[in-house]
């Protein structure tokens, strides 16, 4: 089993923060079940009059060794590197220090190599890997996780916002808000026949909600799919009349069709065709 | 001597996908041609099965351009072919989904009728004397002998490269290591890596196929693509300077970074 220490709550900024909104996340680590917290003396002792807290640490209380790898360990044979560590005789935890880019891999790549104790952050927050990065990476490879409830990501990664004072970009891998937005016909139409086609995961894992969008690369089932979604009654021939006008519609105002922009279009369609239309 | 590295931008077709980014002409056209004088050796410049309108773009590129291959998307379709031949590229890119999901379930076809129909559409291209990449679609589910009989049929071909695509983002370094050095022991065709930054590790993945031996890299312009994008440009670049040496490098290319942003946001 591996074991997952969440050091969010160790960033020293995060220690100035609204109580009740450290108590919050706190809990939330607890919903999302990882073994360990990892805090600052300062939140340590902020919580400790209300939690019982049997999962948190201090990171200079910690019982093993913290290796901590920059992003240069990406460039080497890093693999040879874990497997010499790994074959010291003491308990060894793994974390990356600002490795950015290489923080995700590094730190899957220490569990790949027979490594079993990892410590993260939220968002990356104070240079380690993010959390919600390396456990669905974890997860994806099948590593032997404790049951992890995903879904309390979405509401870490509110509280985060709220501490932090940051926005989740909208493409953020796992917390963005727009990562499962679809627009491609190619890609909404292979996620009618299967979602496994073009996504990672369901996004009901990380508490998330699909979107289709319609715009230039739109195609027929996905303008069919949004017509049933808006219980319009429509023909073949509507849908791949409607279709040319969603894409030029697009391509003029330069961005997405919205449902009232849709509704809007097959009415005007209706108008010039007289075909009825019922919603 | 540092290792080649060649790297194919794909922010004007898989970036472009990405919702809410919807290019006008006039900024793939200004996309391309800076592109195109920073040197990338290859831009995809988008889909001429989308229509006429995608291809007027693709002919005003093709007409500015100096340096740059130009390449087109296709699926594995003949129409999707004929309608790249009215462009003229330099390179007719195919796409093959190859794993069993996307063979079963989207195409809802055996493996031996992709087998096939993707030697058809590539000799078809071929035949008039167009160069002919594959991009193996979910190469990361796909069976890996699958892909290794279906390389050796495409080095037959003159196929000039073969794209190990992570279409859903979900290689690691590890897997992303073995499927390269896997696929090199049967061929000594140029592979390529087109990742997803699902996992966050576009980046990674992609300079660790780089270090494994594939020879060219996709990347977009701030790692603008599907879901959480693609391998992003910048950071790569930057991070794989110290091992590879490909055009643009790190530095000319951050200092067009600025006039991109403004052209693409």
């Amino acid at each position: 089993m591996i074991t997952i220490t969440d050091a969010t709550l160790n960033s020293s900024r995060i220690s100035r923060a609204d109580s009740d909104l450290v108590a919050s996340f706190y809990q939330e680590l607890l919903s999302l079940g990882v073994d360990r917290i990892m805090l600052t003396p300062e939140i340590h002792a902020l919580l400790k009059g209300n939690y019982e807290l049997s999962k948190a640490v201090i990171k200079q209380e910690m019982g093993e060794i913290l290796i901590s790898a920059s992003g240069k360990l990406f460039l080497q044979d890093y693999v040879s590197v874990y497997q010499s560590l790994l074959l010291l005789p003491c308990e060894l935890s793994f974390c990356t220090k600002n490795a950015g880019y290489a923080g995700t891999a590094l730190t899957v790549e220490w569990i790949a190599a027979g490594g079993s104790s990892i410590v993260c952050s939220v968002m990356g927050e104070g240079g380690y890997a993010p959390l919600e990065e390396v456990l669905l990476a974890l997860h994806g490879c099948g590593a032997p996780l404790k049951p992890l409830d995903f879904t309390r990501l979405k509401a870490l990664g509110f509280l985060y916002e709220k501490l932090t004072g940051n926005t989740i970009p909208p493409h953020k891998p796992i917390l963005g808000d727009r990562i499962f937005e679809v627009e491609s016909g190619i890609h909404i139409d292979g996620i009618l026949k299967n979602h496994r086609n073009y996504e990672p995961f369901p996004p009901e894992l990380v508490g998330a909600k699909r979107l289709f969008s319609l715009g230039k690369f739109s195609g027929m089932n996905a303008v069919r799919q949004k017509l049933q979604e808006l219980k319009l009654a429509y023909s073949d021939q509507e849908t791949e009349a409607l279709l040319c006008l969603i894409r030029e519609k697009a391509m003029r105002d330069q961005r997405n069709v919205s449902d009232i922009e849709l509704y809007l279009l097959l009415k005007e369609q209706r108008e010039e065709s007289s075909l009825e239309v019922t919603g | 001597m540092k290792k080649k590295c060649f790297l194919t931008d794909t922010t004007l077709r898989d970036g472009e996908q990405s919702p809410r980014l919807c290019l006008s002409p006039g900024q793939k056209k200004g996309l391309a041609v800076m592109l195109d004088q920073l040197g990338f050796y290859q831009i995809e410049a988008g889909i001429p099965a989308m229509g006429t309108f995608e291809k007027d773009i693709i002919l005003e590129i093709i007409d500015v351009r100096k340096q740059s291959k130009i390449s087109v998307w296709n699926r594995m379709d003949k129409t999707d072919i004929r309608h790249s031949f009215d462009c003229n590229p330099d390179v007719i890119h195919i796409s093959v989904p190859v794993s069993d999901g996307m063979i079963y379930t989207m195409l809802r076809q055996s493996r031996s009728w992709v087998s096939k129909t993707m030697n058809s559409c590539v000799s078809f291209a071929r035949e008039q004397g167009y160069e002919v990449s594959v991009g193996f679609q979910d190469a990361s589910r796909a069976d890996i002998s699958f892909l290794a009989s279906l390389t050796e049929s495409l080095q037959r071909m003159q196929v000039s490269s073969v794209r190990i695509a992570d279409t859903v983002g979900i290689l690691t370094p590890t897997t992303a290591r073995k499927l390269v050095c896997n696929l090199k022991e049967h061929t000594d065709i140029l592979l390529g890596i087109h990742t997803h930054n699902d996992l966050g590790m576009a980046e990674a993945v992609a300079l660790e196929a780089a270090k494994s031996g594939a020879e060219l890299v996709d990347v977009t312009l701030f790692g603008v693509g599907e879901r959480a994008g693609n391998c992003d440009s910048f950071v790569f670049t930057k991070a794989a300077e110290p091992l590879f040496d490909f055009f643009p490098a790190y530095q000319p290319l951050m200092e067009s970074e600025a006039k991109m942003r403004r052209l693409i946001f």
